[in-house]
């Protein structure tokens, strides 16, 4: 029942099994620490949805509320406090895409699994208990209000998309949570947490057998609906093409996205991860011509970083950084895409920029909660992190090029500033 | 885990510790100076300016392609404060060898270009570059200013700063903006030339190369001369006698309550780990601080507890509503005062016991954190490993738990008010 997958190169492997319609993978690696965490494809993106004949909107920041939620028991304590006891460190939080129950621990690993498995399949909500977590997902809010990168991050997701969800932060707003009742925490919990539509991941010094035999006793069949995930159609343009506001910040932040078409799942979508991953460091890595130029001419600091980013179907390059002059550095970005449309990059920039990749793919090993999340990352859209540098390494020169030159359009581009106070009154 | 120590000259010590469970290797080697307003800047700078470039790579782009032929190499230079000591470090971590698909020798390549970094800087004149040092002076500025961007640990910051303001511990290792603005290439020259010379290096290795290998490597690339391998000393001080209450105001949407503590205990003691279980009491994930200041009274989604066991301050953060700042207070100080008054359950004791030897267990996973344990007790004469430590941690009780935090006394609590209604 336990397949075994293994990359050599790497020394690397994981065991596949299907219990009673939830993935389970386990990643075994000699560390103290195991992670497990329980993925539920359910995230902030999935607004709107038909089941049982009917059609549901939800709020924004319900996904996030339920996740809240979801650590009450029946008994009015919740299960912070017994993977305390046990040692443990438990959380979740809750993407675009899905929303993760996770813990680590050093001991005690098999009740920890167990206990994870009642807090997602559990669920008991009151009127009394989902209100009392208003206030404090309300103070959650407002201090990611307070977070320039988080307000520059969605301004620009705002500036790129018509009516992807994902340009709402997770969390919602004061306004919508307000909106969120028991009734719908439990429809959402019924149609989305089905074991078919979850994955466990186990990382760690771990019997795989074990983990399988916990799932078993702890998931049962379920003969819910699948839900219908109504998804609003996301103009290939881009929407605004700038978005800009002034907080309490040094100098001015910046990012710039680059809109780019959704690959499909599985392999395509490795190599279109990987091919992207590669471009953006031969474009706008630390070694290559842009960033270097606006470093020596001071438009540029230390603080500066870029990635392509593909998450509940919406695929975007990101630059982003501080500069005085973010509208210049959004110029030269532009004219580096206009050039590199003729002198795409050398050979050994290619190499170089494979390296790269191939270095920051290998890191995410070093760890069982990086090797877990990143291993997460692929699972509901039919990749398999351990194939992940096999396209790295095989990405062709010809192949990447071409995808350059069709996706990374200017008139795909935008760009959010976060400019300081004193500047804006000036 | 293997330990294998060094001393490759007087004042200057290799600690290898053998690790094959990841992926990449780690070097961090260390110098140790007193925090000081004078010199701190200064070392900070250099930081800035030796990372940027070197003789054999005279620009930023030329250092950037040597290490990214390197399998993206991390070479790094930062400074760091441990109680009232500044750390200057420099950092390799690359991957191993065995993982590079084209043989290269990545390690060796590593250590020759932190070499090259430490030790071969660009110079014009026998100075550093006027514009490199231009450019990173306005660099570092606005790193140190971009610290207002998160206002969490801003508040912390402007904390410390009002209770610790006449001791060393208050001057920020990231520098000084005044100070900045009027250091020039000359002297920039003289403290690299005192920073070289002078303070005690630690160098620390994590990864699975032979331990005399890693030596031979040192002695190679890292030809630090002899000097005095003295240790510093962090003052540990009691609180005055009245509360300070400061309030500053921001136009964030939410307010910053940082109570500041002073725990008049410090890892050096040995009843540390008493101290250190009444933090893990408070700030455990179902400690009296969640249950009792988030989940019943519902004031805040973060309230933690903060320890520098160096230092022997407690900070306490929370982000509220300004309006709450006086339940929020009186919510954390009721938790102290059931902590002093022994009012601890077994349930919590023991949550924070399990909470104190998990994090000793995870030690060994992660190479930065192995580094930091044994270059912070190293640091004060300590010989400890984790395991002792969670021995001890074993072994205290609650009543040595409570008069531990019989001597907790609040000594700043400070507010970066908010008010601001922008969405």
């Amino acid at each position: 029942m336990l397949k075994l997958y293994e990359n050599t190169a790497l020394e690397e492997k994981y065991y596949k099994c299907n219990v009673n319609g939830l993935d389970v993978y386990v990643i075994p690696k000699q560390m103290s620490t195991v992670y497990a965490s329980i993925a539920v494809n359910f995230g902030s993106s999935d607004t709107r949805f038909a089941v049982d004949g009917k059609t549901l909107s939800l709020p924004a920041g319900t996904a996030h509320y339920l996740e809240h939620k979801m650590f009450d028991n029946p008994d009015g304590t919740d299960a912070f406090e017994q993977f305390s006891l046990l040692g443990a460190n438990v959380n979740a939080y809750t993407a675009s895409a899905k929303t993760c129950y996770l813990f680590s621990c050093t001991e005690n690993f098999e009740e920890c699994l167990k206990l994870l498995f009642d807090v997602v399949t559990k669920p008991v909500f009151s009127d009394a208990s989902v209100e009392k977590e208003r206030p404090i997902i309300t103070e959650e809010i407002r201090m990611y209000m307070d977070d320039p990168y988080w307000k520059m991050h969605f301004s620009l997701l705002d500036a790129l998309y018509h009516v992807d969800p994902i340009r709402t932060d997770p969390a919602g707003t004061e306004e919508t949570i307000a909106e969120i009742t028991p009734q719908l925490l439990y429809d959402c919990h019924r149609s989305f947490y089905t074991p078919e539509n979850m994955a466990l991941c186990v990382c760690g010094n771990v019997d795989p057998k074990t983990v399988a035999d916990i799932a078993a006793e702890c998931i049962k069949p379920s003969n819910a609906e699948k839900p219908l995930r109504l998804r609003p159609e996301e103009p290939a343009e881009i929407r605004t093409g700038r978005a800009e506001s002034s907080l309490d910040v040094a100098i001015p932040l910046f990012a710039v996205g680059i809109k780019c078409t959704p690959p499909k799942n599985g392999d395509e979508l490795m190599r279109a991860e990987a091919e992207n991953e590669i471009i953006v460091q031969a474009v706008f890595g630390k070694s290559g011509s842009f960033y270097n130029k606006c470093y020596e001419t001071g438009l540029l600091g230390d603080h500066y970083s870029c990635g392509y980013s593909n998450e509940a179907g919406a695929a975007l390059v990101m630059v982003y950084g501080s500069s005085t002059d973010p509208d210049r550095v959004y110029e030269l970005i532009k004219e580096e895409l206009e050039h590199r449309k003729y002198s795409f990059c050398t050979s050994e920039e290619f190499e170089r920029a494979k390296k790269v990749c191939y270095s920051s793919a290998l890191e995410a090993y070093n760890g069982t909660e990086e090797t877990a999340n990143a291993f997460l990352g692929f699972v509901f859209d039919g990749g398999d992190l351990l194939r992940y540098t096999d396209f790295l390494r095989g990405a062709d020169y010809q192949s990447v090029k071409a995808r350059f030159t069709a996706e990374y359009r200017c008139d795909r581009s935008a760009i959010s500033v976060i400019y300081s106070k004193e500047d804006n009154n000036g | 885990m293997q330990i294998k120590d060094y001393t490759l000259r007087e004042g200057v010590g290799l600690t290898v510790l053998s690790a094959d469970k990841f992926k990449s290797n780690l070097m961090i080697v260390e110098l140790r100076c007193p925090l000081k307003k004078e010199t701190a800047t200064h070392n900070s700078l250099l930081t800035n300016v030796l990372s940027r470039c070197c003789r054999q790579y005279p620009t930023l782009r030329q250092f950037n392609v040597a290490l990214e032929e390197l399998y993206a190499a991390d070479l790094d230079a930062y400074v760091s404060k441990i109680g009232e000591v500044q750390k200057i470090c420099f950092k390799l971590s690359c991957i191993e060898n065995r993982y590079t698909y084209d043989g290269a020798d990545v390690l060796a390549g590593g250590m020759r270009l932190l070499g090259e970094m430490i030790f071969n800087p660009l110079l014009e004149d026998g100075v550093f570059p006027l514009n490199v040092v231009e450019s990173e002076k306005k660099n570092l500025k606005e790193e140190i200013e971009a610290i207002k961007n998160d206002k969490s640990r801003y508040a912390l910051n402007r904390c410390v700063k009002n209770m610790c303001g006449d001791e060393p511990y208050s001057v920020a290792t990231a520098g000084d903006v005044e100070v900045l603005s009027a250091i020039t290439p000359e002297e920039l020259k003289q403290s690299y030339d005192v920073l070289i010379a002078t303070p005690p290096v630690s160098i620390y290795f994590v990864g699975r190369e032979e331990p005399d290998k890693v030596r031979d490597y040192c002695n190679k690339y890292l030809p630090f001369t002899a000097r005095s391998g003295r240790l510093f000393n962090t003052e540990v001080r009691g609180a005055g006698t009245e509360v300070k209450h400061i309030t500053e105001s921001s136009d964030a949407v939410q307010s910053r309550l940082c109570m500041g503590f002073r725990t008049g205990r410090s890892i050096k003691d040995e009843d540390y780990s008493a101290l250190l279980l009444a933090c893990d009491v408070l700030g455990s994930p179902s400690g009296k601080l969640f249950v009792n200041v988030r989940e019943k009274l519902g004031l805040c989604y973060y309230c933690h507890p903060l320890l520098d066991g160096v230092k022997g301050l407690l900070i306490v953060s929370a982000g509220i509503a300004a309006e709450n700042r006086g339940k929020t207070e009186e919510a954390v100080l009721k938790q102290i005062d059931d902590l002093k008054q022994g009012n601890i359950s077994e349930s919590e004791l023991k949550s924070a016991k399990a909470a104190a030897l998990n994090a000793y267990r995870e030690i060994t996973d992660s190479p930065s954190a192995i580094i930091g344990w044994y270059s912070t007790r190293r640091g004060l004469g300590l010989d400890l490993t984790p395991d002792q430590m969670a021995r001890i941690i074993e072994k205290t009780t609650a009543e040595d738990i409570a008069r531990a935090a019989r001597d907790i006394v609040p000594d700043t609590f400070y507010m970066l008010e908010g008010g601001g209604t922008q969405c």
